[in-house]
């Protein structure tokens, strides 16, 4: 290894958790962005005022690509999680101690806990258990937007504030609440781990309870069990009907195996331990996998091409390409609609959601096109004869039968619609897998 | 989530997970800034300015093109220029070959984890305390010097020392 690799390496090799100064010089970081974080946020309509800045949106094409790169990426799936299936998650879990070491097998892979290290082994397998309580909600999350007896659940644009799990004993189950003592939250790198006592009320109807990885109706047998609780804000709305929306916190609750004193340990900061030799490596939080699910349209699935290239992805408003190598960098956004990323923008809309969805062609007119998506339904999609001759000046003509996939802002006040002005579609692209 | 996935999430609306990126690479640019400018206070400034500027412009990052770290030290690289020309210091080239971005390192968490354990195998005990308080907590040769009870050309040996040893041992 060279000098310059070495140096490079090194601050890289800094095992998790251990921090001196960078706490505060991230949360000094963090701060700063939060009050400007309009590019972050969800998009706006194009006015005259803001030419400037959408002129500057023609190099925002990525935007959407990782917007949906996060979609199909971020978002656990159904596929390769043997746990939704009903077996115990937990009980893959397995613990051994050789000699001074520690070791915890789960999913496949192995982690190894140090000679000195002073973390008991309810910790260390508490800690698995909590990376696998995340897989499990991270699915409950996504499968929650499939939409159920009519009710469909989205993001819930006005209300994006990070909310942290937190984990208590439960004290009563009522015929609509269940009653837990919060006693400690879970932070991650950006928010410390806090002890608390707070007495919470979860309505039941905002509810999944989980026992070893299964569904369940929240039982009687609860009480005095040990639970970690993750929430997330939606809007709920009964589709094609005129019900008002319902901003609501939805709940999900597993019924954790171990301890409140295994989990806080489990979660303490190796920064705790004076001796650097006794920190183990905790390992990252389990990484998710795919899900095909379309983002905040959980009645379709998305099949969005694993790479982007010229062949696989070409945007229905044009391709961007490296000006120096030519390279195909990816597609342009709709230039009618004003994305993230407005410098002169007054903040992410409180009022749209950014959802997904794609299909093939079922038709074609000099003003539209229509596709049928996996779940039946027929979207149309404003694209002009002129658009239509211009992306056909770079590609084979659009034809009936081709794959497309949309990103487009949908007004909560009208999320039935499927029928998208150009004033609402955020980007399409025609691709092949 | 891998790094790409951070990415895309943040793009897609989960500002907080930008924390994971600064986490990840503060230390290493804050000393990246520090070669050339040879003040902590102000390349730790200056590896703020440069988080804050790739956060504006994350959506024009190409991860398929470059890791993202390359793409940070490039900010960082220019911001560090531009302030040395405002200062009307001049820009140490020698620093910058050396401790320019290498974007051909392959890393992995093997590695990683082998360069933990080669830090913490160091003798004597004052080398590896050094490079961990330099290049994982993030201190100032002086913080090190203050803490350790010894001058500051002490810390610049072990830590020179401790660096050939991984470099041997890493071979």
């Amino acid at each position: 290894m060279n000098k310059k690799d070495l140096e490079h390496l090194l601050p890289l090799a800094r095992p998790l958790g251990r921090s001196g100064r960078q706490t505060s010089f991230t949360q000094s970081v963090m701060e700063q962005l939060r009050p400007s974080a309009t590019f972050a946020g969800l998009l706006r309509t194009k006015n005259a005022t803001k030419q400037g800045a959408f002129m500057k949106l023609l190099h925002m094409h990525k935007v959407a690509a990782l917007a949906v790169a996060a979609v199909t990426t971020s978002i656990i799936g159904l596929t390769g999680y043997g746990y939704a299936s009903g077996n115990n998650p937990f009980s893959v879990i397995k613990s051994w101690v050789t000699g001074d070491s520690v070791h915890v097998s789960y999913e496949g892979q192995t982690y190894h806990y140090g000679k000195n290290m002073n973390y008991s082994d309810a910790a260390i397998t508490a800690y698995a258990e909590l990376n696998t309580v995340q897989k499990l909600y991270s699915a409950d999350n996504v499968l929650l937007t499939v939409p159920k007896g009519g009710i469909e659940y989205v993001d819930d644009p006005a209300n994006t504030a990070p909310m942290y799990p937190w984990v208590g004993a439960v004290k009563q189950v009522t015929n609509d609440s269940l009653i837990v003592q919060k006693q400690f939250v879970i932070g991650n790198l950006a928010s410390q781990n806090q002890d608390t006592d707070e007495t919470v009320t979860l309505p039941l109807g905002e509810l999944s309870y989980s026992v070893e990885g299964k569904a369940v109706v929240t039982p009687n047998s609860a009480v005095g069990k040990v639970v970690e609780i993750y929430s997330v804000a939606y809007v709920k709305h009964r589709v094609n009907s005129t019900d008002p929306l319902q901003h609501v916190t939805h709940y999900f609750a597993y019924q954790l195996t171990h301890s409140l004193a295994d989990i806080k340990e489990a979660s303490k900061q190796p920064l705790h331990y004076s001796d650097p030799s006794a920190q183990p490596i905790l390992p990252d939080k389990a990484p998710s996998t795919d899900t095909n699910l379309c983002y905040n349209n959980g009645a379709d699935t998305c099949k969005f091409p694993a790479s982007f290239n010229a062949t696989t992805f070409q945007g229905l408003y044009g391709d961007m390409t490296d000006p120096t190598t030519g390279e195909f960098e990816g597609s342009r956004n709709n230039p009618s609609v004003v994305g993230v990323g407005d410098p002169n923008g007054t903040g992410p809309s409180k009022t749209s959601v950014v959802r997904q969805t794609e299909g093939a062609i079922t038709a074609i007119t000099d003003r539209n096109f229509t596709i049928k998506t996996s779940s039946g339904a027929n979207w149309t999609f404003a694209y002009s004869s002129a658009l239509q001759q211009t992306f056909a000046q770079t590609h084979s003509p659009l034809k009936i039968g081709d794959n497309v996939f949309a990103v487009i802002l949908a007004p909560l006040t009208n999320l039935d619609n499927h029928t998208i002005d150009t004033a609402h579609i955020y980007q399409m692209a025609r691709y092949k897998q | 989530m891998n790094e790409t996935q951070v990415i895309a999430a943040i793009c897609a609306g989960d500002v907080e997970q930008y924390a994971n990126l600064v986490e990840r690479y503060q230390t290493g640019l804050i000393i990246h800034c520090d070669r050339y400018l040879h003040s902590r206070s102000d390349a730790e400034d200056i590896a703020q300015q440069a988080f804050i500027k790739a956060y504006a412009k994350l959506s024009e990052f190409n991860p398929e093109r470059a890791h993202f770290s390359t793409w940070l030290y490039r900010i960082a690289t220019n911001l560090v220029i531009d302030h040395l020309r405002i200062q009307k210091h001049s820009i140490p080239t020698e620093d910058m070959e050396l401790f320019g971005v290498n974007d051909s390192i392959p890393y992995d968490e093997v590695l990683l984890q082998e360069l933990r354990d080669t830090v913490r195998s160091l003798q004597p005990p004052e080398q590896r305390h050094a490079i961990e308080a330099y290049y994982w907590d993030g201190k100032s040769y002086l913080e090190i010097a203050e803490n350790m009870g010894v001058p500051i050309n002490t810390i610049k040996s072990w830590l020179r020392r401790g660096k050939a040893q991984l470099r041997e041992k890493l071979s």
